[in-house]
């Protein structure tokens, strides 16, 4: 598995079957093997596996990956196992095809792992005749390790205790007498899956894998997404074919797809499971392929044609004003409408001109329409993690597409050569588009000659590295050795305090992290973060695409490129003071009980003491008056002893409503709140998200009209946008809630100090 | 608002103030009766002076009104002005009782003399059951929502109500007559697809327009099929809870007095299989809604009741009041 951290040690050259081969400290002797000598499709690792894939922890329980080893020139008394043994210097590697003790010890191992599997000729007839798939055509990986190794029928007698067969699935078969118990389908259903369905049952000989409290596989709570089948090295769990009803319309056949250079290296098995995932579309220029905010779990490859992407809400954010003829200087608040960037520029506004969408193409600010041509993917992150589409799709011309399923992505995203094949397309069409939405490249994309000289410079030098789920890139203090894009997916970033975690923010697609770091040498940044270290702890929220570039090309890039050095240290210097100014606010103390509410985690939580309130309402009046008629909170929510936290933006430590924006337009200022930019599409997510209910969608209208056919007449189009509460900032920063209480109940406070009022924490002494 | 320890700082001002102008009035007023042997009366110098200061006093008071009515306004922080308006109105009674020299003069000043005392009056008693009635209506409605939405949690608890009936004791063919004759239901879906249907507008982007308030959320289990024997739950909801829920205590029902409803409901249950119990404890838990939503509808009438009285007697107090000037004046 690609790891987004490393560790900047120098490289480890080591020697496997007489071939030398230089790797990065901490590879495995099997990864290091790949390396020398798979190449291209086709190419075979000397070193045989079966508990074992690239993308598993290794468990090194089958040992049929067993190398003799010599470090410098002394040979181990033991063998050891490839899949899980690092490399060392000067260390020198005899597979099976080079050492006869090894070969020896790997076809024992082959043996009494075949003297209790089921006659191996009847099971791949049997498969064969019962189930009509390729599974029994090659892809048993004990069958084929068997004839590798020269191995024939065991010398050792069968075990004569026959295991149940479980045919309770509708979509799986499960044998357990070809079972080796390697744990394949175990680790794939619980690490990379997270499905935690099966596990072991048993000791001794009536060990076997169970699913859930050991209930039978139809029964249990699996979700059928075929991961443990494709994993299965043994055909121990086979696919039941066409047991699924009809495929839809356009399906495009496994052995078409097998054939496809998009899924190079992919499995048959595992596409003829997954038959109906890839559906080739045809459109007619003009037709609608996909709109934003839809929710629909697949991505799109452009086999033919071209295709114009755009975001049609309206560049605009919701502004509280006086209204046009407004006579009277108290009354802030007259009404609320859509204005854009040149009607009412707001403080601590981003000067953003290219909005990252999930596509291999950014849209300007100004005119946020694109094309995409024939190879291009679109829609990875909504099908990745279910997030909404980020913009609308037409054809431009007639064009055709192959709508990929979120089983067939990732493992296209996971597989060695189809991965190699999407990052060097990205590399070659997207890297540049990627680097435009960047907001610390932004000075450079005005100069185009510079802009390009910046990406041939970084085209050879940029990693794609895949981060899973929860998956930690780097951890506070952790040595800096990288800077990192995100092309898709969200980051959290957080600091460890004296009490919890506080996170700064959420980084979305083309926002990038990982630079204070590397800026050590330089004196601006030296004065205010530590050099060389990492300031913060960036954790993947979901499936997340970075870019890796090394430190010391990093440091290079900034020296070539003075303008793109002055943009990271003003860029570096702003983030660091707001993280600054932020941390100033927070309260450090931490409340189990509290914290479950979310309130510890608040900063500005609307309280009402219910003594003192007579529920006139007053306080949802006056936000409604504050903006436009529509209240930003309800005056409904928890109650504490004898306060009502009303349902209005907390301005959380933990803002949750920021991940998932598929256009990055939730942010949170300095001053901790909530802001929603202008491309804002009104998809819902971060009101979805909020966990308090605190976002909402209010129509706002955008000025034009459509013909409704129903009605026969014109109607006003309203477009949704996302409102939260703002704290009154853009009157005159008194929250209206508040000012407008006439009983003194209505109270603006700290999750905190609303813990010391009731009592949860006690008061600290004051300080003398 | 609330008069507790809390309330120095924004009220102390203001009882400085009032105590200041009424002691400094008050003195002269007194001096005044001791030079001339007389109660001072209105044309007096210190008459007028007090007039006058009272006078600007009501229009202080009466100015809280539309004060409130413009909350985005920044003119001062509304509670400032209530504070100010109970301090200040307080002695508004004395300073014009000293206006009156201890007369009451003729009908148009007996009439403001009338109606400065109710107002007076009814905004202390307004005062009084602020002091009271939040605590009360915080330790005896826990259940309290916003006033606003006790019918629509109302219609929505009725419908909960008989999903969870229809659940447990399995549908009948004229059920729906039965529930239909108010027009409940219909009226419930007619008023959301009044709304939604044949919009004059397009909307684009999400269509979530209220905000979700978590908290505790009730759990009722539902059988999987419906429970043998539990008809007698069935005439239940329909002869006695269901009216209850949809008209509280005006129904008549003993559903309205707790301790009634909690025996009804266990007699209910020894009718039933214990698989129908859950159902009637959540119908149990829907009617002690009911009351509690009752209750605070009660609470709330005190608790803004009396400004039925107090606002409308203002106004009358202030237009008389220019009237009364407009007299004194003229006829002075």
């Amino acid at each position: 598995m690609s790891s987004a951290n490393g560790n900047g040690a120098p490289p480890v050259s080591l020697t496997i079957d007489g071939r030398k081969v230089s790797v990065p400290a901490g590879t495995t002797i099997y990864d290091a093997a790949t390396r020398a000598f798979v190449k291209q499709a086709g190419d075979r690792n000397p070193i045989p596996i079966l508990c074992h894939r690239e993308h598993m922890t290794p468990v090194a329980v089958c040992r049929v990956c067993t190398v003799d080893v010599s470090v410098n020139g002394r040979q181990e008394f033991r063998l050891a196992p490839a899949c899980q043994r690092e490399v060392a210097e000067g260390m020198e590697v005899r597979t099976h095809e080079t050492s006869d003790r090894v070969r020896n010890a790997v076809s024992m191992l082959t043996e009494l792992l075949l003297a209790d599997y089921p006659d191996p000729e009847a099971a791949r007839a049997a498969r064969l005749t019962k189930q009509g798939q390729s599974r029994g055509e090659g892809n048993d990986e004990l069958i084929e390790l068997a004839e590798r190794l020269g191995v024939e029928n065991p010398r050792f007698s069968r075990s004569r205790r026959e295991k149940p067969i479980d045919e309770s699935s509708m979509v799986i078969a499960v044998d357990h007498n070809a079972c080796i118990l390697c744990d394949r389908c175990i680790r794939a259903c619980n690490d990379i899956r997270n499905n935690h369905v099966i596990g072991r049952t048993g000791k001794g000989y009536k060990t076997r894998i169970a699913f859930d409290l050991d209930d039978p596989m139809g029964d249990s709570s699996c979700v059928a997404c075929g991961e443990c089948m494709i994993s299965c090295p043994t055909g121990a769990l086979l696919s039941k074919h066409h047991v699924l009803s009809r495929p839809p319309a356009g399906t495009v056949p496994a052995e078409e797809l097998a054939a496809h250079p998009l899924f190079t290296g992919v499995s048959k098995a595992f596409l003829d499971f997954n038959e109906g995932a890839v559906v080739r579309k045809h459109f007619r220029k003009g037709d609608v392929i996909c709109r934003e905010g839809d929710y629909d779990a697949t991505a799109y490859y452009i086999e033919d044609g071209e295709v114009e992407i755009f975001i049609s809400s309206p560049f605009k954010h919701v502004k509280n004003h006086r209204g046009a003829g407004s006579w009277n200087p108290f009354a802030l608040v007259r009404n609320s409408l859509l204005a854009g960037r040149g009607e009412d520029r707001r403080d601590e506004e981003m000067d953003t001109e290219f909005i990252s969408i999930d596509a291999p193409v950014v849209l300007r600010y100004d005119k946020p329409v694109a094309t995409m041509g024939p190879g291009a993917i679109f829609g990875e992150m909504a099908c990745m993690s279910s997030y909404p589409r980020s913009a609308t799709v037409v054809a431009q011309t007639d064009c055709t597409l192959l709508e990929v399923g979120r089983n067939v992505l990732y493992i296209l995203q996971r597989g060695k050569f189809s991965k190699a094949q999407l990052d060097e397309r990205y590399r070659q069409n997207a890297l540049d588009n990627h680097l435009r939405g960047a907001t610390v490249f932004a000075r450079m994309v005005k100069n185009e000659d510079e802009f390009k000289k910046l990406v041939e410079f970084l085209r050879p030098r940029v990693d794609l590295v895949r981060v899973n789920n929860g998956e930690v890139i780097f951890r506070q203090g952790d040595p800096a050795d990288a800077y990192y894009l995100i092309r898709i997916g969200f980051v959290k970033v957080s600091q460890e305090r004296p009490g919890g975690e506080f996170v700064l923010t959420y980084f979305g697609p083309g926002k990038s992290f990982g630079e204070i770091g590397l800026m050590g040498h330089i004196p601006e940044i030296r004065d205010l973060a530590p050099p060389g270290i990492r300031t913060a702890t960036c954790t993947a929220l979901d499936h997340v695409d970075l870019v890796k570039i090394k430190g010391e090309d990093f440091r290079l890039l900034l020296e070539q490129f003075p303008s793109v050095q002055k943009s990271f240290i003003d860029y570096a210097i702003t983030i660091l003071k707001q993280n600054e100014r932020m941390l100033r606010q927070v309260n450090e103390d931490s409340l189990g009980d509290f914290l479950q509410q979310g309130l510890m985690n608040a900063q500005s939580v609307l309280v009402l003491d219910l003594e003192k309130c007579t529920r006139c309402d007053e306080c949802t009046k006056a936000c409604a008056d504050s903006h436009g008629g529509v209240t930003r909170l309800i005056r409904e929510g928890l109650r504490f002893d004898r306060f009502l936290v009303a349902s209005s933006c907390r301005s959380c430590l933990d803002p949750y409503c920021m991940v998932g924006c598929p256009v990055n337009s939730i942010r949170r200022r300095g001053s901790l709140e909530i802001i929603i930019e202008d491309w804002c599409i009104g998809c819902g997510k971060c009101a979805e998200n909020c966990p308090y209910g605190n976002i909402n969608m209010h129509p706002f209208p955008t000025g034009q009209n459509v013909f409704d056919e129903e009605l026969r007449r014109k109607v006003p189009v309203l477009q949704q946008k996302a409102t939260t509460c703002d704290l009154c900032r853009e009157l005159d920063g008194q929250p209206s809630c508040v000012y407008a209480c006439p009983h003194d109940a209505a109270h603006r406070m700290k999750g905190s100090d609303l813990a010391r009022e009731i009592g949860i924490v006690a008061t600290p002494p004051p300080v003398r | 608002m609330l008069l507790n320890r809390e309330f120095r700082a924004q009220h102390l001002p203001w009882v400085v103030l009032a105590l200041a102008i009424l002691a400094g009035l008050g003195a002269w007023f007194v001096v005044e009766r001791f030079r001339l042997g007389e109660w001072p009366g209105g044309s007096t110098a210190v008459g007028l002076t007090l007039g006058v200061v009272g006078g600007v006093l009501i229009l202080f008071e009466f100015l809280l009104w539309p004060r409130k009515k413009k909350r985005a306004w920044r003119i001062g922080r509304v509670r400032i002005w209530l504070a100010g308006h109970i301090w200040l109105g307080l002695i508004t009674l004395p300073l014009l009782i000293f206006h009156s020299g201890f007369h009451l003069g003729g009908s148009l000043s007996t009439v403001l003399t009338v109606l400065l005392v109710a107002v007076v009056l009814s905004g202390a008693w307004g005062l009084v059951l602020q002091q009271l009635l939040p605590r009360r209506m915080l330790e005896e409605v826990p259940a309290e929502t916003i006033y606003s939405q006790i019918g629509r949690i109302g219609r929505l608890t009725r419908i909960e109500a008989r999903r969870l009936v229809e659940a447990t004791c399995g549908p009948t063919e004229d059920e729906r007559d039965r529930f239909s004759p108010d027009g409940e239901e219909g009226i419930d879906s007619d008023e959301e697809e009044e709304q939604t249907a044949n919009p004059s507008y397009v909307v684009v982007g999400a269509l979530r327009t209220a905000g979700r308030v978590q908290g505790t959320v009730l759990q009722t289990s539902v059988p999987s099929a419906p429970v043998p024997g539990s008809e007698p739950l069935r005439v239940f909801f329909y002869d006695e809870v269901l009216p209850y829920l949809k008209s509280g205590g005006s129904s008549r029902s003993p559903l309205a007095q707790r301790h009634r409803a909690e025996a009804i409901f266990r007699d209910l249950k020894t009718q039933l299989d214990p698989k129908a119990h859950p159902t009637v404890d959540a119908l149990a838990a829907a009617c002690d809604q009911r009351r509690q939503h009752d209750h605070q509808a009660r609470l709330h009438g005190w608790l803004h009741g009396w400004l039925l009285v107090h606002l409308p007697m203002s106004i009358a107090l202030v237009a008389l009041m220019i009237i009364h000037i407009y007299v004194a004046i003229k006829y002075w």
